[in-house]
């Protein structure tokens, strides 16, 4: 292992871990505090807290093998629509929740749809589906980083251990902090992931002539990776349902939904919306970059998921190389911190039952604990088969987007509606996903997202049913 | 025109220009959409089709979000 990077690992550690303990005080006064850092995240914080939460090892490493086998078309396939997209989702989902959030004081996703809608079943229903979801996507980015780790280390640090360094570690400024550590650690973690990814940007092709120099050697050795592929996830059915799931997919995470909770303002977030397009293209960009490269340039060619440390160590020097393991090991712990705060405060608002507002902040701990040992306990257990249910759990998030959506903006859309909606959702999605339904060339959760629409407005309330909420459809434009 | 009937229009306006841009993404009646060719040196056509688009959604989203987003707070 590079002396670079146990220097750098430890000097991270002991920030975060810092960040942690400054947060400390302020996390203890209320549950507000702890699970939303008292609402009071400010347009800079609330971005990065977002944008750290939103960027995992999905995109620095299953990026770069993406885009090693299907060239520049990866870039064309996601960043457009999810530069528009996501921005969007927040304000059409997020605006609402954070009003619906402080008008109710609910402190979770599921509380908030509970009292929106008027119905504990729906929001118990909310929970479920957000745990079944969220629990394998953790246990996939700790595996993820746990590999790196083992891989960095060249195998002195196995895989159980490493997995162990990292939930501990992500646990230990969460636990003592709650959404304002994770929020500042974020601030940080986006920092080094975005400067890197910016070096490379920049750094990689000069190893080859520059940009132009570059480009040509491509044309002339693998033209194919300079343009559209035409099957898989390109074909147009697939290439129209992945642009809906990739949009809207991310605003129905629970972590990214209490962090939109927790915004300050409506201008915060109108700030996080506009700074989201160039920040995207910022670290998306390099990573398709990357796997491009790779696929013309290495002389051996690495397995897809290798691409990120092959590329890394051969083209940049050993010390910036680290700095991108670390930034590997930050993107995984900026999701894994949200993911474990949101659990435990469901778990301990919306599962547990009510008490006392001091106790509540220790049953949050306790929980966050629990839940990060059972993640830590998934991922060393878990075979390979956690990558294809975390890649279920994405398109299971899209089919809970009518609920959250209407939930919040359609006065006639109550807990019966909601429930109906996510049970049909899910049950499309799974026969799809399955195969005992066939879906043709459309994605599984395209059918789940319309199939949850209908049934939502089967099962709206009538007209005539007094709704004990005001419309939030107050952002009209 | 009162104030309210032009910012009604506007508003009609910015979710047409939202379909345009979503035709745009959904691309599949573009002539030539898989040849490679690149339009300047160094950029690649389809690659340029998508940074082009990138920044017209930004600057669609800049008008949604400072003329079209009622601030509440």
């Amino acid at each position: 292992m590079e002396p670079v990077f146990i220097l750098s690992l430890a000097l991270y550690a002991v920030t975060v871990a810092t960040l942690g303990w400054l947060a400390r005080r302020k996390a203890a006064r209320s549950p507000e505090e702890y699970f939303l850092a008292g609402r009071a995240l400010g347009p800079l914080v609330l971005f990065m807290a977002l944008f750290g939460t939103n960027v995992t090892s999905f995109v620095l490493v299953g990026v770069p093998a993406k885009a090693f086998m299907d060239g520049l078309g990866t870039f064309s396939l996601n960043v457009p629509i999810v530069a528009l997209g996501l921005p969007l989702s927040f304000w059409a989902i997020g605006v609402p929740a954070r009003k619906a959030a402080i008008k109710w004081n609910a402190l979770t996703p599921s509380e908030l749809y509970s009292k929106q809608l008027g119905s504990p079943a729906a929001g118990k229903w909310l929970f479920l589906f957000f745990s079944i979801y969220t629990l394998p996507y953790m246990v996939q980015a700790v595996k993820g980083a746990a590999v790196t780790l083992e891989s960095v280390s060249d195998g002195a640090v196995s895989q159980t251990m490493g997995a162990g360094m990292v939930v501990a570690l992500a646990l230990s400024y969460t636990w003592l902090g709650g959404m304002r550590a994770t929020a500042w650690t974020n601030v940080l973690q986006g920092s080094l992931f975005l400067a890197f990814m910016i070096a490379v940007l920049f750094l990689i092709p000069q190893e080859f002539g520059g940009w132009v120099s570059a480009f040509d050697q491509i044309a002339e050795r693998r033209p194919d990776l300079l343009t559209l592929p035409q099957d898989g996830l390109f074909s147009k059915a697939a290439w129209t349902s992945w642009s809906l799931v990739i949009a809207i997919t991310v605003v129905c995470f629970p972590h990214i939904l209490a962090r939109l909770m927790a915004a300050k303002s409506e201008r915060a977030l109108r700030a996080a919306c506009l700074l989201y397009p160039p920040a995207t293209v910022l670290v998306w960009l390099p990573a398709v970059l990357l796997g491009v490269f790779a696929a013309v340039f290495l002389p051996e060619a690495p397995s897809p998921d290798q691409v990120f440390a092959a590329t890394t160590s051969a083209w940049l020097p050993s010390w910036l190389a680290s700095l991108g393991f670390l930034a590997v090991l930050a993107a995984v712990m900026s999701t894994l911190d949200a993911q474990v705060l949101v659990l435990s405060s469901m778990l301990t608002r919306d599962v547990s039952g009510k008490s006392q507002a001091g106790k509540e902040v220790q049953q949050g701990r306790i929980f966050a604990l629990l839940t990060a040992a059972l993640v830590w306990f998934l991922a060393v257990q878990w075979g390979s088969s956690v990558f294809d249910i975390a890649a279920l759990a994405f398109s299971g998030y899209t089919v809970l987007a009518p609920t959250l959506f209407f939930g919040l903006r359609w006065n006639r859309f109550g807990g019966r509606s909601a429930i109906a909606s996510m049970l049909a959702g899910n049950a499309v999605l799974f026969l799809c996903h399955f195969n005992i339904v066939n879906g043709g060339s459309w994605l599984p959760a395209w059918w789940g997202f319309w199939a949850a629409i209908l049934a939502g407005f089967l099962f709206q309330q009538p007209p005539s049913s007094k709704s004990n909420r005001d419309p939030l459809n107050t952002a009209t434009a | 025109m009162n104030d309210s009937s032009v910012r009604k229009r506007e508003r009609k306006l910015a979710w047409l220009a939202f379909g345009g841009l979503l035709a745009l993404h959904l691309d599949f009646w573009r002539p030539n959409r898989e040849v490679f060719e690149f339009w300047i040196p160094g950029l690649p056509q389809d690659f340029a089709y998508r940074l082009l688009w990138i920044l017209l959604a930004w600057l669609w989203l800049l008008w949604f979000c400072l003329r079209l987003w009622p601030i509440e707070d």
